[in-house]
């Protein structure tokens, strides 16, 4: 059975690019949202294998909609991996404080990206 | 850099000033005191005065008491006494006539103190001359009513000189008094100053350094910011090149073509951010000179109008302009830079089927241009803010309009760098105005290339009537 991955990103390209990336790549299936709001709403429906979470997003930034998946009993338990183009290392650090199980930077190698999140998740 | 300069300028100058503040106090304390010791040293001098004006009464009083002892009895003693006496008299008068040096009042009575004291040395010297060689009874047998006359003669000019002492002492006590007075309020004063400057460079070192802070702490927020902007374009443009140049995605196919597409779009993007962060950049750093010129408002409308007409053409938005023969001196290429940035915002912000109207209003000594849309309108918590670096009202703005999110913050430095002002009035669902203004030419150097709010918008209130005619043109 294929990994299913949930993608929560407000930039349309990005979306494209990574869904094609991790289904050409990794044979995994892509569900995406353009919205923190979205992303939860599709997660709680979806039930995804992992989380790729934006961070910078307008109104309803990355962290917080990471605390709200984290509230709910529904999504909780699902691993959160922030994708972020913020790549202080103070940042970063922040981030993974947050409880995402990992934090990656873009720009990423679309050839790595799966491999990446499997060393992440151990699968 | 500039910034530490800034600081270690203020603190020159504070210190700097602080020091000369001391100097002047140390001069100004050193007279107000050396006055004092003056002040002090006139009255001790009159105390002497007086005293020797006491020893001159004593030795004329003693001279003839003891002159008429011995006229009374003839005791040897009592020449002896009479003579000691009167030898003093001449050098008493003298040092009297030393120590009044100053006062020429004075000075002038002493002649006839002398001519009087000498006299009725004479008459004594005279009696005790015959009762040595006549006995008592010659002595007797003279009858001189001089006597009594000069000794009330030589009281009466004692008193004189001695009143007159007796006022400066007065006056100078006084002045010292007013000296000591004046030497407390210097000194008090100065520590005041002293303790004030001191505070003052002190405040203002710090908030040199306050600012110096939120500068370094903008910069560092400015570069994660356009480290993000840059990284955004960037994660498309290598995804899509990535896959691509894999083999995993063809480039014939549709879904090949479509990554070389958002590979060309992102490129351009990244061109658009790059140019707009050196422009803003260099604008905020004064790098840019503005090559000021002598220009109409209504051409450099009409310039920046026909460069978007073919934009305002594909989102199907109409395009009115107003025409205006005021006079401006500015560097043409930045205001019509301006101009396009305003119109392509109201252009995107605007639904098809819109109208932008761009058009120029002058009054208080100042160019007011205007571009208006009729689109979704700006929170009013948004209104200041727009004008800063990356500020958009919805950050995802800058990936759906195609903007940079730094077009407003150049428009307002290029406005600046003019003398001018930027601001926008706005009404959600309504749509906005935006205005900025340049000083209209022969003005900039006069009192009101600033008019204040109030004055400004009744002049251009009279200007709009006078513009009532103005011709729209499509």
């Amino acid at each position: 059975m294929p990994k299913h991955v949930l993608l929560i990103d407000d930039e349309d390209d990005i979306r494209e690019i990574t869904a094609l990336s991790l289904e050409k790549v990794a044979g995994w299936h892509v569900s995406s949202a353009n919205s923190g709001p979205a992303g939860i709403e599709l997660a709680k429906s979806v039930r995804p294998d992992v989380i790729l979470l934006d961070v910078m997003m307008p109104e309803q930034d990355g962290p917080t909609t990471l605390q709200l998946l984290q509230n709910d009993a529904s999504t909780s338990r699902i691993p959160v991996i922030f994708l972020t183009a913020k790549v202080q290392s103070r940042e970063l650090e922040r981030l993974q404080e947050m409880g995402s199980v990992g934090v990656l930077a873009k720009p990423f190698d679309p050839l790595a990206l799966a491999s990446e999140i499997r060393r992440i998740l151990g699968w | 850099v500039p910034q530490t300069r800034i600081v270690e300028k203020t603190a020159l100058t504070g210190f700097v000033t602080v020091l000369a503040l001391l100097g002047l106090v140390g001069v100004v304390t050193q007279r107000t005191i050396l006055g004092l010791i003056d002040d002090n040293r006139w009255v001790a001098h009159t105390h002497v005065v007086l005293e020797t004006f006491q020893r001159l009464s004593y030795q004329i009083s003693q001279a003839e008491a003891a002159a008429r002892g011995y006229v009374l009895t003839g005791d040897p003693r009592f020449e002896a006494q009479y003579k000691a006496a009167k030898i003093s008299i001449p050098d008493l008068v003298s040092e009297l006539r030393n120590q009044t040096a100053d006062n020429p009042i004075e000075q002038a009575r002493i002649p006839a103190l002398q001519e009087v004291i000498g006299e009725r040395l004479q008459v004594l010297e005279n009696s005790v001359q015959i009762r040595r060689t006549q006995g008592l009874a010659a002595v007797l047998a003279i009858k001189n009513s001089r006597g009594p006359y000069l000794s009330s003669e030589i009281t009466e000019q004692m008193e004189l000189l001695r009143g007159e002492e007796n006022r400066l002492l007065a006056a100078r006590n006084l002045k010292a008094q007013q000296s000591s007075r004046r030497a407390f309020a210097v000194l008090l004063i100065s520590v005041v100053l002293a303790m004030t400057a001191v505070a003052a460079s002190v405040f203002l070192i710090f908030r040199d350094l306050r600012r110096r802070r939120e500068v370094d702490r903008m910069k560092s927020e400015f570069v994660s910011v356009v480290s993000h902007e840059l990284r955004t374009p960037l994660t498309s443009l290598r995804g899509s090149l990535g896959l691509l140049g894999s083999g995993l995605i063809a480039a014939t196919t549709e879904k090949g073509k479509r990554m070389l597409e958002i590979a060309v779009d992102n490129t351009d993007r990244l061109i658009r951010l790059i140019n707009d962060i050196l422009d803003v950049e260099k604008l905020d750093s004064g790098g840019i000179q503005m090559n000021r010129k002598l220009c109409s408002g209504g051409e450099l409308i009409k310039q920046a109008a026909d460069a978007m007409r073919s934009m305002a053409h594909t989102h199907n938005i109409t395009l009115q302009t107003s025409e205006t023969d005021a006079l401006i001196s500015a560097d043409p290429d930045r205001v019509v830079q301006c101009l396009t940035n305003l119109i392509s915002n109201a252009i995107k912000f605007s639904d098809g089927g819109g109208i932008v109207t761009v058009r120029a209003v002058s009054g208080g000594g100042e160019l007011r241009f205007e571009v208006s849309d009729r689109g979704r309108g700006i929170p009013a918590a948004y209104q200041t803010s727009i004008f800063e670096r990356f500020h958009q009202v919805d950050a995802s703005d800058s990936r759906k309009k195609g903007g940079t999110g730094l077009g407003l913050a150049i428009s307002r430095s290029i406005v600046r760098q003019h003398g001018g002002r930027i601001w926008v009035e706005s009404q959600l669902g309504k749509g906005s105005t935006f205005f900025f203004t340049i000083p209209l030419t022969g003005a900039e150097s006069g009192a009101d290339s600033q008019p204040t709010a109030s004055d400004g918008s009744n002049a251009f209130g009279l200007q709009r009537e006078r513009h009532a005619e103005t011709r729209l043109v499509d």
